[in-house]
Formats: C-alpha cells, structure tokens, sequence
C-alpha cells in the first residue's frame, strides 16, 4: 500500500513538475493581463444580472444541483442590483491592482451566486470555466505588478501550481464538451451531422443567420463530417497539448481560438470569454511590455498608472450609472435585441486579436528555441539554466 | 506534506470529476457551479434534400388583422438571452401548469422531476408582462400562441417549405 502511494506521488510530482512547465508565466505579463482582464469584461462581459429581478417570477426554475433551488423565485431587484454594483467596483480595483487577490475571490463568488439566478430560467450556460481560472489566477502574483496596491507575493510553488491548475481547468473543460461529441459523432455514418444538429438548430430556431451561416446550405453535408472529427479531436486533445510543452500548448491555445473564430462565423455563436481562460498564458511581457521593468513597476509612478486608472473608473462610473437608470448590458453598453448581433460582429476583432497575441508569443517561443539550438551547436552552455529545457520555455 | 500531490489530484479530480460525471449520466441534474463546457453530441439525418426540424414558437396576433405573426425570440425576450428561449416555452413560461418530466439517465434510471408549483400571483404578473411585450412588437396583447412545430426546409438552399403546427397553445392574457 505505502509503496503504491509512493510511486503514485512520484508518478504525479512528474507530471504537475511538467504541467507547471508548460503553464508558468512571469508575474509582469500576469500583471499585464490582470489590467486587460478587468478592461475587457468591463467592456464585454459586464456585470449585469438585475433583469432577472424584473421579469416574471413565473420563470424561475433553478438547477437542482444548485445553490438557487434553496431559494423561492428571483431575488428582489434592488439585491440583485446591489449585487451587479458591487461586482462592477470590483472589477475596477481589480483592473487598478488594489488588492488583486482578495478582489478577485469575492468577485468570483459572487458571479457564481449571481450567475446562478440568471441559469434559473431552466438552462445553465457554461460560463463557470471563465471564473474558475479567476479563481486560480487568484492565487499568482497576477496582483503583484502593475499594481497600486500590490498583494503579498505568494510562493513561487503555489504561484506555479495555481497556473498549472488554471490550465488543467481549460483542458478538462475542452474534454466535458468533446466527450459526448466523441460518443455520437465518431463514425463512419455519412448520412448524420453533428456540426449540422447544431447549425439548422441554431438557424431555424434562434434565427442565427448571420455572417457565413447562409453559406452552410452549399457546401455538401458529407463534407462537414470532417468538421465533426476535428472538432472531436480538437477538444479531446488539449490534455496531450498540456503535457507536451509549452510551445504545444500555446499552438493549441491558437487552435483554440480559430475553433471559436469558425463557430463565430458558421454557427454564430460568440464564445469570445474564452479568450480569457487562454490568455494568462501568454508572455505579456515579452511580447508587448518593457523588457527590463522589473521591480520598479510596482512602486514607481509609470505611465501605465493614469490611463489605466481612468479608463477602468470611467467603465466602472459609466456601468453604475447605466444600471442606476434601470437599464443595462453585459456588451459595450448596448441595450436591446441589437446587442445580439453587434456582440457576433466584435466577437471575431477580439477573438481574432487575441489570435494575433497567442501567434506573436508563439512565434516569439519558436525562434527563440531556435535560436538557441543554433546557438548551442557551437558553443556547450556554461549555465545550467540555459539548458534545453530552458529553452523549451 | 509527505504525500501532497496526490492528495491535492485527488482533491482537483473530485472537485472535476464528480460534477462531470452527474450531468454526462443525468444531464437533468447538472450541477452550477462545475467546470464543464457545452457537449451537445446531438446528430441529424442529412441524406434527405427535404429536411424536418422540431421547434418550438411563439406567435403573436397582428393587431386588428386575424393573422399571427412568429416573435423573433432575441428580439422579444430581450434582455433575456435568447437561448434561454427552449427552455422557458417548454414550460409555457410558467403560463400554465406543466406536468412531472420524466428524464432517462444514460444508465437507465428514470428521474422524474415535478416542476415548480406556480402560484395565481405569478401568473397574472406574467400575463401582464407578456402584454407589454405584445403591445411593444404591434401585436394585440390579449392573446399569445406558443406552438409546437415541425419547419420544413431544403437543405440544398435553406428555402422554408413548410410549416407543420404539432400542438397548440393559445393564452388568454387577461
């Protein structure tokens, strides 16, 4: 028993040593994507939940399994406001860096709770991964840098394994949605579609006909068999990624987002959240910060200061006063049915932004092993940190 | 801790693990929060150039003409996201009573779930909601229809051939 244990423990020290490999990231481009996080769900993923305080209690029909079904119907509206309000002034500390972490717990909760009576109109829409990565971002020093009120600096090891946890929570999530695809779409039956279910669903019913679903209707159905595999093995396939390395996990993550660039375009579906569980991976730093800020980019009054601090209490006084009136969205402002289709339209400029910013981080990884491999061809590294692992990162 | 790692996979699959597990067996009883991402590994038959696709619709009266008209559901049920839509007319938006659901697990067992008894209060409330709407779309804001239909469609151009009305519902809104 004990040496089962053993061998088991070592077998697992293994694999977390290589997931926290592939998934660590320095705490300036943690930093970096802290602000762009808050900016962005300000901008397209804001806080607003008090409609369900408004509509007709005769549709409340909360999961089971769920901390809702305790409850009798939707709560009153002023709570559930206070709710969104509260979770807006967050989001801004958190853009601003005043204490990132314990900000960030509270905000997750509360979405949780919040979300939840949003899911009480019979369906639940699975947004959870969004915040669970929040949470584990939570416990980096993502908080640290970049910040007015910088958190404590946690220990390396607990930084890396929340980050490596982060990544297990994408990949395990991507696995959920592909397992039951890989169970009814894994065969050699020409005559039924997948992809196909979704699409004349998604068109006849909820009237998503725009960009390139019209075009749908040409191409043959036993094409989009093909669709169906890749899709399956797609989202099966982000466990191997992960433990394959960091620049196999980052070619995935833009895999990823041209997956939801195509569902943007053939099912119209918006999926662009997800670019959020994708990007803490990604190199800030390198790629589009200072190279040598180090330290001082906590304490020193930097550029990045005013800007950030207007641009995240402007969001966050505008959102207050747009709920205040009663009104409200979660998407750039935009209030009524026409926030549908300009969501659809926006989707694919951030999604495909942030394509851009997983190809340059990749790009940027792949020359600089390259570089490297060439470079240790003539010479034998001197540094034991130079090694090819290094490399590899 | 000596054997840290397992404990905390242990701890990480089961936090995982378990949530998956009930909503793959009993999709019914999916638990929120959990980390789970959509699966939806539904097929159609796609051999057919004339195809028939389930739905559900609501309708609203065109005001002062003997005609309905079909209600976007986006634009209807807005700020209320629209895939919210199926859920809420399969319970005749709490209009009127909706029998126990049977739902079959993947492992056989039936669980029926009895839905949520809706008091007279809530249903006039949602009368009057439902009236408001109608006004706003031009519709007379006495009656609502939600039907049960079989569309019919062309999959070689998308052309709709026909609508087949499976079961109907008209509402008395007041």
């Amino acid at each position: 028993m004990t040496k089962s244990l053993i061998f088991i423990e070592r077998v697992l020290t293994i694999i977390w040593q290589r997931l926290e490999d592939t998934c660590s990231n320095d705490a300036r481009s943690l930093g970096l994507f802290r602000i762009f996080w808050g900016v962005f769900i300000l901008l397209f993923i804001a806080p607003y939940t008090a409609y369900v305080g408004q509509v007709p209690q005769a549709f409340y029909n909360p999961p089971v399994l769920s901390l809702a079904f305790l409850f009798a119907g939707f709560p009153p509206y002023w709570l559930i406001l206070a709710g969104d309000l509260v979770r807006i002034w967050l989001l801004v500390l958190i853009t601003v860096g005043i204490k990132a972490r314990y900000c960030t717990i509270i905000l997750c909760l509360l979405t949780f709770l919040s979300e939840n009576f949003v899911y009480s109109f019979g369906k639940i829409n699975h947004d959870a991964l969004l915040w669970a990565v929040a949470l584990c971002l939570a416990f980096t020093d993502w908080g640290v840098t970049y910040a007015l009120v910088p958190d404590r600096r946690v220990n390396p090891k607990t930084a890396t394994r929340a980050l490596a946890t982060a990544g297990v929570l994408v990949a395990f999530g991507m696995f959920t949605a592909g397992f039951d695809k890989a169970l009814h779409w894994i065969n050699f039956d020409l005559s039924t579609g997948g992809f196909l279910s979704w699409f004349y669903g998604l068109y006849y019913i909820l009237d998503k006909r725009l960009l390139l679903a019209p075009l749908v209707f040409r191409v043959p159905p036993q094409l989009f068999k093909i669709l169906d595999y890749a899709a399956v093995a797609f989202e099966l396939s982000p466990f191997f990624f992960l433990l394959a390395g960091r620049t196999a996990w980052r070619a995935w993550l833009l895999v990823a987002i041209c997956f939801h660039l195509a569902n943007a375009l053939l099912l119209n579906i918006p999926f662009y959240g997800q670019v959020l569980v994708y990007l803490p991976f990604v190199a800030f730093a390198r790629s589009f910060g200072r190279l040598n800020v180090g330290v001082r980019a906590t304490n020193a009054v930097f550029s990045w200061r005013v800007p950030v601090i207007i641009c995240a209490t402007i969001l966050g006084a505008a959102l207050t006063a747009q709920r205040l009136r009663g009104g409200g969205s979660q998407f750039l402002f935009i209030e009524g049915s026409s926030a549908v289709s300009i969501t659809l339209y926006v989707s694919l400029v951030l999604l495909a932004l942030s394509g851009v910013m997983i190809a340059i981080d990749l790009t940027t990884r792949v020359y600089g092993t390259r570089l490297y491999r060439d470079s240790s061809r003539r010479a034998v590294p001197d540094d034991a940190r130079s090694g090819p692992d290094m490399a590899e990162r | 801790m000596k054997y840290s790692n397992t404990l905390y996979t242990g701890l990480l699959s089961t936090v995982l693990v378990v949530p998956f597990a009930i909503s793959f067996l009993a999709p019914v009883l999916e638990p929120y929060p959990a980390v789970l991402l959509p699966p939806g590994g539904t097929r159609i038959k796609t051999t057919e150039d004339q195809m028939d696709l389930g739905r559900i619709s609501i309708y609203g009266k065109v005001a002062g003409r003997d005609a309905w008209t079909r209600l976007s559901p986006p634009k209807f049920l807005s700020p209320i996201a629209p895939e919210f839509f199926s859920p809420l007319a399969q319970r005749n938006f709490g209009l009127s009573p909706v029998g126990p659901i049977a739902n079959r697990t993947r492992v056989g067992l039936v669980i029926t779930i009895d839905p949520r008894k809706v008091p007279e209060e809530e249903v006039r409330n949602a009368k009057q909601w439902f009236r408001a709407r109608l006004k706003d779309s031009g519709c007379d804001d006495n009656v609502l229809r939600i039907t049960q239909e079989v569309l019919t469609f062309r999959r070689s151009d998308g052309a709709q051939i026909g609508i087949r009305s499976e079961n109907d519902k008209v509402f008395d809104l007041h």
